[in-house]
């Protein structure tokens, strides 16, 4: 049975995540990817009440977020791995989702938005923590 | 103070609310200037989208506001000596300048479609403010470079 922390040693030597981690610009190049796309979600989440035609934009921004998140861990995993923020970034994450799941087959709507932006703000307290602790 | 900043918690506890506020200017007023290149909400005008997201604009720009100086003040020797730090100052100037005039202007010509020099505003909007988040996250980058 393979561990969580080997499973991190093999991501972090794949061709791609040695591409970003041994290049002088990969890094600051897909972590700024990542804060953009973070910011254009944040914009497009934020008029809940234009509902639906800002679907695709939201979807576009987040796809973006995940996948450029994805990368960066995929970069540095076993390092990410140890770290107390890093952990806690990911267990606000699936909260989100199970937020998001939830929220969809129930009739207090505004309850889960205002439940998912206090999560999305705890996850940028997180993500500050990675870089500092 | 500013070194009980710098040295605690608090630091990236100020970063972090910085980030959000950035996160709600910069991602609303981004939403205008799509809708001024036509490329989403073409079924509400401009104007009133624009006065829609204005509490989330104002309450970004307040916070950035705040917390900004508040870093600043916090490391001031890093910042100075920091190129991505005195890039996004000016950006962040030109962008702001830009918002309170051309933008605004813009967003309030009353039109069917779209004029070309909507258009043009909503694009260097769109570069001006991704420029400033650019560089706000650039500023770390330039930190290990000089070290």
């Amino acid at each position: 049975m393979i561990s969580i922390a080997e499973l991190c040693e093999h991501l972090q030597s794949a061709w791609l995540s040695r591409a970003i981690s041994e290049s002088t610009w990969g890094y600051p190049i897909v972590g700024a990817i990542h804060v953009l796309a973070m910011v254009a979600f944040a914009g497009a989440a934020l008029p809940i009440d234009l509902g639906n035609e800002l679907r695709w934009f939201r979807r576009l921004g987040l796809s973006l977020v995940l996948s450029t998140g994805l990368l960066l861990f995929a970069s540095g995993a076993s390092g990410y791995y140890e770290k107390t923020f890093f952990r806690i970034k990911m267990g606000l994450l699936v909260l989100l989702a199970l937020n998001a799941v939830a929220g969809s087959r129930s009739g207090h709507r505004k309850m889960h938005i205002a439940i998912a932006l206090v999560l999305w703000a705890a996850v940028i307290f997180a993500a500050r923590g990675i870089a500092f602790f | 103070m500013a070194e009980f900043i710098k040295q605690s918690w608090l630091f990236p506890a100020i970063q972090s609310v910085h980030i959000i506020g950035l996160a709600l200017l910069v991602g609303t007023i981004c939403l205008v200037d799509l809708r001024l290149l036509g490329m989403n909400l073409r079924r509400h005008a401009p104007v009133s989208l624009m006065s829609a997201l204005a509490p989330w604009t104002s309450a970004g720009l307040l916070i950035v506001l705040i917390t900004g100086p508040l870093l600043f003040g916090a490391d001031l020797s890093r910042y100075v000596k920091n190129p991505a730090f005195v890039v996004k100052m000016v950006l962040f100037s030109a962008a702001l300048g830009a918002h309170f005039t051309l933008h605004r202007t813009a967003v309030r010509d009353h039109l069917e479609r779209q004029s070309r020099r909507q258009k043009v505003v909503a694009l260097l909007s769109l570069i001006l403010w991704s420029s400033v988040v650019l560089a706000g996250r650039a500023i770390a980058d330039f930190d290990i470079r000089l070290a």
